[in-house]
């Protein structure tokens, strides 16, 4: 991953040379005495760092909470995005597109995103609930309910205001482009935090994977286990999806390439996805700046383009093994 | 150390389940039987309180269980299912890992619980790629792991062989003289009567007969708990029953 992230500082629409941006770094590092053109040095730790820092914040974000939620939901296709997260950030995005909101400042679509986002999680959290039980299958259902509910509303808003098309298409297809330092420093610790504190519940996330009447069995406080999971990766999530929209198979991919690497147990899983889904979203940021010339393209198009034949290679790769009980 | 059960009622997919009355001293074992959908299981899921009960309680060493934190409830009861639900991969040694969540265990012990049960060849294995045999081994060696002071079984000689079922009674056996009470829920009432101190008959929901293995094992309540004439037989490893159908 670090490997990754150094030589991604060598990519990018405009070409700099390779001593520039080693004495860039230097320079940035402290060796402030170290001359370099202004702009090159612009470009490398103004530009290029915070993304490819924010391009591995979202990595490990999503893959992490995806595989915190596929074990609650003991479900190999659940994502991230299962509980509703992402159409309500969707949706607050688009409000604040389509209404031209600026309450938040230049953050506003990201507030807004985030503010729904957690908010849409805490409604389908509320409708699944029953006796203060809330049955994995009712919150997968709910969930999947709502967030075509919302989609709906999200259609509604569009259909009105067609002249904000363009600006709501490019915030859902997904881009770690423009993320700068700021972003990065509020960021990067609540996603570290969330990914460590999910890790440390990797018991609970292994049991609740066998099942809630086992997961009790041995001693799990299964529902509160479940709020703390369901908060912790909806509130890293929520943070991932303000700054970036709405990348995909990230979170649904990575998990399962570590459980076929290393096992199953959560406390293999979540570190090794969190390395793999940021190596590749920092890749594929590189992608998204060099595949057409002079302009980036959304990194959301890249992680689906080569997501979807490495799932379906995955799935094969599943289908002939034993990783699935038939 | 006693787990009592006292006026437990709960409701299953409509049926009213109790009220269950009995008692099980440490180093004893329980076995219910009745047919199937009797509420065997459903008691044993009320009893863990993973089945919402209506009234009555679960006393375990004289504190009420729904009182109890699951952490040191699962010190006190353990569970092991007709089947463990995996349904992504985890290795066999990962679920014995999740057995000891509430205590600190030693690879040692993981060990012994392992080759009690004969498994310990299978400790790096995928647990989906096991055999149904297998896999009740595993979910016996990972509450014998988990160390709680009584253990409810569902089933636990289903899909196993006959070595096999040899294996699970000298393990009972053992669990036993190791000061374990036990509740085994179990279709086969031979082996039943004869791992068992004790006998819960059930039928519909309701308790039949309760009590000592020999006061309730008779023709009478075989045939009464299985709508079926029953005839016993003097064998040299005690009474044996059969159905008769004519």
């Amino acid at each position: 991953m670090l490997l990754t992230m150094i030589f991604s500082l060598f990519i990018g629409p405009v070409n700099i040379p390779f001593n520039i941006v080693i004495l860039s770094v230097m320079k940035q590092l402290g060796f402030y005495w170290i001359s370099v053109p202004s702009t090159s040095y612009y470009i490398v730790v103004v530009l290029r760092e915070p993304e490819i820092i924010g391009a591995m914040a979202i990595g490990i974000s999503l893959s992490v909470g995806g595989a915190s939620m596929q074990s609650v939901f003991r479900n190999p296709i659940t994502d991230p995005y299962v509980t509703g997260i992402s159409s309500g950030a969707a949706l607050g995005a688009v409000i604040a597109i389509v209404t031209g909101l600026g309450i938040f400042g230049i953050y506003s679509i990201s507030a807004m995103a985030f503010i729904f986002g957690i908010l849409v999680v805490f409604v389908v959290y509320m409708i699944s609930m029953r006796n203060g039980r809330t049955p994995p299958t009712f919150l997968l259902l709910s969930g999947i309910a709502v967030s075509l509910f919302i989609t709906s509303l999200v259609a509604l808003l569009l259909y009105s205001k067609p002249n904000t098309l363009n600006e709501v298409f490019f915030w859902l297809l997904g881009s770690v482009q423009g993320i700068s330092w700021n972003e990065d420093f509020i960021v990067l610790p609540i996603i570290l935090a969330c990914a460590v504190i999910l890790y440390l519940m990797s018991g609970e996330l292994n049991a609740l994977q066998m099942g809630e009447a086992h997961a009790k069995s041995v001693g799990i406080d299964v529902e509160r286990s479940k709020a703390v999971i369901l908060a912790v990766t909806t509130l890293s999530v929520a943070v991932v999806v303000s700054i970036s929209g709405i990348i995909g198979f990230v979170g649904l991919i990575f998990p399962h390439v570590s459980r076929l690497l290393y096992g199953g147990s959560n406390k293999y899983v979540i570190p090794s996805s969190a390395i793999f889904g940021a190596t590749f979203l920092i890749l594929c940021n590189d992608i998204a700046h060099v595949v057409v010339r002079g302009e980036v393209i959304p990194i959301g198009i890249i992680t689906g383009l080569i997501g979807v034949p490495f799932f379906i290679g995955l799935m094969m790769k599943m289908y002939r093994g034993s990783y699935y009980d038939a | 150390m006693t787990l009592e059960v006292n006026d437990f009622c709960m409701n299953r997919g409509g049926l009213k389940i109790g009220p269950l009355n009995f008692r099980l001293d440490e180093g004893r074992i329980l076995s219910i039987i009745g047919k199937n959908g009797s509420g065997k299981t459903s008691s044993l899921l009320g009893i863990m309180g993973i089945i919402e009960k209506v009234s009555g309680n679960v006393n375990i060493d004289g504190i009420d269980a729904s009182s109890m934190h699951a952490r040191d409830l699962s010190r006190k009861l353990s569970l092991v299912q007709q089947e463990l639900p995996v349904p992504m991969s985890l290795s066999v040694h990962d679920i014995m890992d999740i057995a000891a969540y509430s205590r600190d265990a030693s690879e040692e012990e993981m060990n012994d619980a392992l080759e009690t049960c004969k498994i310990s060849h299978m400790d790096k294995r995928d647990f989906a790629t096991l055999s149904g045999g297998e896999k009740r081994m595993v979910s016996i060696a990972s509450a014998i792991y988990q160390d709680s002071r009584y253990i409810l079984m569902d089933e636990p000689a289903s899909f196993l062989d006959i070595d096999k079922v040899h294996l699970l009674s000298t393990i009972l056996k053992d669990l036993k003289k190791k000061g374990k009470g036990i509740i085994c829920v179990m279709h086969d009432i031979n082996l039943a009567a004869s791992i068992s101190d004790q006998m819960l008959l059930m039928k519909s929901g309701q308790v039949v007969d309760y009590g000592n293995t020999w006061d309730v094992m008779n023709v009478g309540n075989m045939g009464k708990i299985y709508d079926a004439k029953f005839r016993s037989y003097d064998s040299p490893e005690g009474v044996r029953f059969y159905p008769v159908f004519s």
